[in-house]
């Protein structure tokens, strides 16, 4: 401390005493005072006015300046055993709370108690109520906010720095107690109302609006180590942070804390936390956190709702925009137990009871599915069991069936078949792997191999509402794989339709639950019956066998947009060939757009025509299809080149058609009050 | 002579420009396209009026310069713009197109109030972005971030499903900046646009 220009002066008179002192400046570490001047005038026995001015007053650790301070007392009072000032004022012309203009009480007692009550002091546009107490280095606060600004409060603060451009608004009031010793602070006590919070940041991430928040905190030091207790409750208001949106309104929040906290070390124990989103989830959470960024060494967070619904609504689905799962309906229970250790988390466990998700676009559906799941960083868990009431992919349904897998790292392996119950048949999936879907930054990847048995065509293609087909499916899907959005079948899809064979090769889907997936795929049909075909069609009935090549098969949309297919009927077919007038008529509309007209002509009398062969092409390219048959050479081509007597040709004269007017023809196709969809 | 000197030059200039054109990317016939679609999603809004498109440099450009040069020009715009449209149309009338011009009528309605109130805005590549999402309500947010990806999923898909129905892949990234050019000229009263410096203005 160092002082200069020192002046004292007293006149003890014989009325009363005097007392006169002014010291230039002071300076201290990290404080400063100057133009002291400090009075002391003798009113009556044992009573005096005392007055202390500070010119300007540098306060520590850069929490600004004291300007015009003044602090006086008309009246300190001896009162029994010591002294006591009832009406002092306090005045500061300029200061970083703004100017004040304040009473004070205060008494010092002989035994060294100090007490000093001011009542009113304007901070942060509110007022705070400030009392304290000292005996013998033990020391006590009471500070009383009220309608606090807290901008300002955190400006004021020196440690809370926000955001300046978010215009954060909202007041504090409240109590807080602190108590201390010759060491420092040694407790605190806080009861705090936050009310009228809101802040909006400039990108609109985070906002917040009305927001009420109360908050308890119990602290108490013992050899350098906090233990405190917190809860806080946000009864009303709304907040979002992207991509969270949480309105107090749809069920308040509650967030309690209990642990111990070691400033030296730079540990954070938590005892006991859990957080209350009320009708959506609770979660609980103990562990410790160690370093500068106190991050988690041993962490046990445990989740359950029992609305799963309100769950993915509230928390879910808004991480899950832009991906195939963020328009669902969702229903059932689920608990969820994550831990982390220092590398990050290492083991979950998730409970699934009535689980059932809806995907609003009808893409898929998970009925009623109960089962744990658990997954471990690097050791292998114990198998994970789900058993699934039933689903559907696009409309096609399924049966019960259970699914054991196991989850390690960042992949999933199935431990035994998982047999789906489809279409009267089923899927039995012998093998399937998935890798780098659990681990952030991964690319996720799967491969199966499955099996079809006996899945019925008349039953897909019926839900499909395409044509119906007879006859099942059988068939052996050994390298399905789907990576990076395109799913694949390497290996072939063999079934039997229509007493003949059907091989579909090179499948394949690009984005199989998009806007517009794409399914590309080669098939060949061999000897299939056409009368069991053309009935199906209600075409009109044609016999013989007929096989077909379609190459470049593109669906996009699932929709028609390449291929390039021949029907021919085979070289040797040795089958009764036949075809009815309706079929003749209706093949030859197909082909030229107009129909034949037998009805009219004398061969309307014959019910049935023998042919030699049929030869159809149809190379769709987009909106246009290219049509061709056997080749002709009075021009023209052959759809069905005829035999015998009488003898019908059926011949297409259109080379191209509109795809969309070939389908209509397809649909305009009447065969006995039956019509093509 | 002064004709000649002056005319050759430009018809030489008239029929490269034309045929590079033809060759590359038929921009007319892809505008064309574009204008339909883009004024077939924007009237699912049920709408004050509409207002007319706004004319292209081609329309509002005054010729000057040599009479000669001016006849030709015109005479070349005559002959050559139809032949184009003629020999390179545009296919929008995919299965695939149609279910992607479908899915954005829908969503149309939905999005309009959020074009109108400025939390979203038609940018210079041919999407759609939040400007200012402190123009929506809290509870809102969300919903707009979802209609936002799902509109340029719906969006980058058209422009690549176009270029791909066209046999020509490779023009994706000209059918966007046609679409681009295209959703700011048809925007609707009170829409936000994203000019090519970036800057914002409301129609």
């Amino acid at each position: 401390m160092a002082a200069a220009g020192l002046s004292i002066f007293s006149a003890a008179g014989v009325a009363a005493f005097q007392f006169g002192f002014s010291v230039d400046d002071i300076e201290g570490e990290g404080w400063r005072a100057d133009g002291i001047a400090i009075s002391l005038n003798e009113t009556a026995v044992d009573h005096y006015a005392v007055a202390i001015t500070v010119a300007n007053l540098v306060l520590p650790d850069s929490h600004g300046t004291l300007e015009g301070l003044r602090l006086e007392c008309p009246d300190v009072s001896r009162d029994g055993s010591g002294w006591l000032c009832e009406h002092g004022r306090v005045q500061i012309q300029a200061s970083p709370i703004q100017a004040q203009e304040a009473t004070w009480q205060g008494n010092y007692s002989d035994d060294g108690r100090l007490q000093i009550t001011i009542p009113r002091l304007a901070v942060a546009q509110g007022t705070v109520a400030l009392e304290l107490n000292a005996n013998d280095g033990v020391w006590s606060a009471q500070l009383r906010p009220h309608r606090t600004k807290i901008a300002r409060l955190a400006a004021l603060s020196g440690q809370l720095v926000l955001p300046t451009d978010w215009g954060i608004e909202g007041r504090a009031s409240g109590l807080v107690k602190l108590g201390g010793g010759p060491a420092g602070l040694e407790s605190v006590d806080a009861d705090l109302v936050f009310d009228q919070l809101a802040y909006a940041s400039p990108d609109g991430t985070q906002a917040a609006e009305k927001v009420v928040i109360k908050t308890e905190l119990r602290g108490r030091v013992r050899k350098a180590l906090w233990r405190f207790d917190a809860t806080l409750a946000w009864p009303s208001g709304a907040a979002y942070a992207e991509p969270l949106f949480i309105d107090a309104s749809d069920g308040p929040v509650t967030l309690s804390l209990s642990g111990s906290w070691s400033p030296q070390q730079a540990r954070l124990q938590l005892d006991g936390g859990s957080l209350e989103l009320s009708g959506t989830a609770a979660v609980s959470a103990t562990g410790l956190f160690q370093g500068p960024g106190l991050a988690p060494k041993d962490l046990t967070i445990a989740m359950h709702s029992d609305d799963a619904g309100r769950l993915y609504g509230r928390l879910l689905q808004p991480f899950l925009i832009g991906t195939p799962a963020d328009d669902m309906q969702v229903a059932g229970h689920v608990g969820l137990v994550l831990h982390f250790d220092a590398q990050g988390m290492d083991q979950a466990g998730l409970e699934i009871k009535d689980l059932a998700l809806e995907d609003r676009q009808g893409r898929f559906v998970l009925d009623h599915t109960d089962g744990s799941i658990g997954w471990d960083r690097s050791e292998e868990v114990p198998v994970s069991r789900l058993a699934i009431a039933g689903a559907s992919i696009y409309r096609i349904p399924t049966g019960a069936f259970d699914i054991r897998v196991r989850f390690a790292a960042d992949r999933v392996d199935l431990v035994g078949p998982v047999v789906v119950p489809v279409l009267g048949g089923s899927i039995a999936l012998d093998r399937f792997a998935l890798s780098g879907a659990l681990m952030a930054g991964a690319r996720p990847k799967w491969q199966a191999s499955a099996s079809l048995r006996d899945v019925s065509l008349e039953e897909l293609t019926r839900t499909l509402e395409w044509p119906p087909f007879n006859g099942s499916l059988s068939a052996q899907l050994r390298e399905l794989n789907y990576v990076e959005g395109l799913f694949s079948v390497g290996g072939g899809l063999e079934f039997s339709a229509f007493g003949g064979r059907i091989e579909v090769s090179g499948l394949s889907i690009q984005d199989p639950l998009g806007t517009v997936p794409v399914l590309k795929a080669d098939a060949i049909m061999r000897g299939l019956e056409l009368e069991a075909l053309t009935q199906t069609f209600a075409f009109g009935r044609i016999e013989g066998r007929l096989d077909a090549d379609m190459r470049g098969i593109q669906l996009v949309g699932w929709q028609p947009d390449r291929f390039d297919l021949h029907l021919y009927t085979p070289q040797n077919d040795d089958s009764r060939h036949r075809i009815s007038q309706r079929a003749v008529e209706n093949l030859t509309e197909l082909g030229s757009g107009v129909p034949a007209g037998l009805s009219a002509t004398v061969l309307s009398v014959f019910d049935e025509f023998r042919y030699d062969r049929i030869d159809l092409r149809i190379l769709l390219q987009g909106s246009v299809a290219d049509l061709d048959g056997l080749a002709r050479p009075d021009g023209g081509y052959y759809l069905v080149k005829g035999s015998g007597l009488p003898r019908i040709d059926v011949i297409g004269r259109n080379r191209s058609v509109a795809w969309k007017d070939l389908v209509e023809r397809l649909q305009q196709i009447q065969v006995e009050g039956a019509q093509i969809k | 002579m002064l004709n000649r000197i002056i005319g050759l030059p430009l018809m030489v200039l008239a029929l490269t420009a034309c045929v590079t054109i033809n060759i590359y990317f038929p921009a007319a016939a892809a505008e064309e396209a574009a204008r339909t679609i883009v004024r077939d999603v924007l009237k699912s809004e049920p709408q004050e009026q509409t207002p007319p498109a706004k004319p292209d440099d081609k329309q509002s450009y005054t010729p000057q310069g040599h009479p000669l040069a001016i006849a030709f020009g015109v005479m070349m715009e005559a002959l050559v713009a139809p032949a184009q449209a003629a020999q390179a149309d545009i296919n929008i009338n995919t299965a695939a197109i149609s279910a992607i011009r479908a899915s954005m009528q829908k969503r149309q309605s939905r999005l309009a109030p959020f074009y109108r109130s400025g939390v979203v805005g038609f940018d210079n590549r041919g999407s759609v972005t939040i400007r200012d999402l402190n123009a929506a309500a809290l509870g809102e947010r969300n919903q707009v971030k979802k209609l936002v990806a799902d509109e340029n999923a719906d969006r980058a898909k058209l422009y690549s499903e176009i270029a791909r129905a066209n046999g020509h892949p490779e023009w994706e990234a000209e059918v966007r900046g046609t679409f681009a050019k295209v959703w700011v000229q048809e925007a609707l009263p009170g829409y936000w646009l994203q000019d090519a410096s970036g800057g914002w203005r409301q129609r």
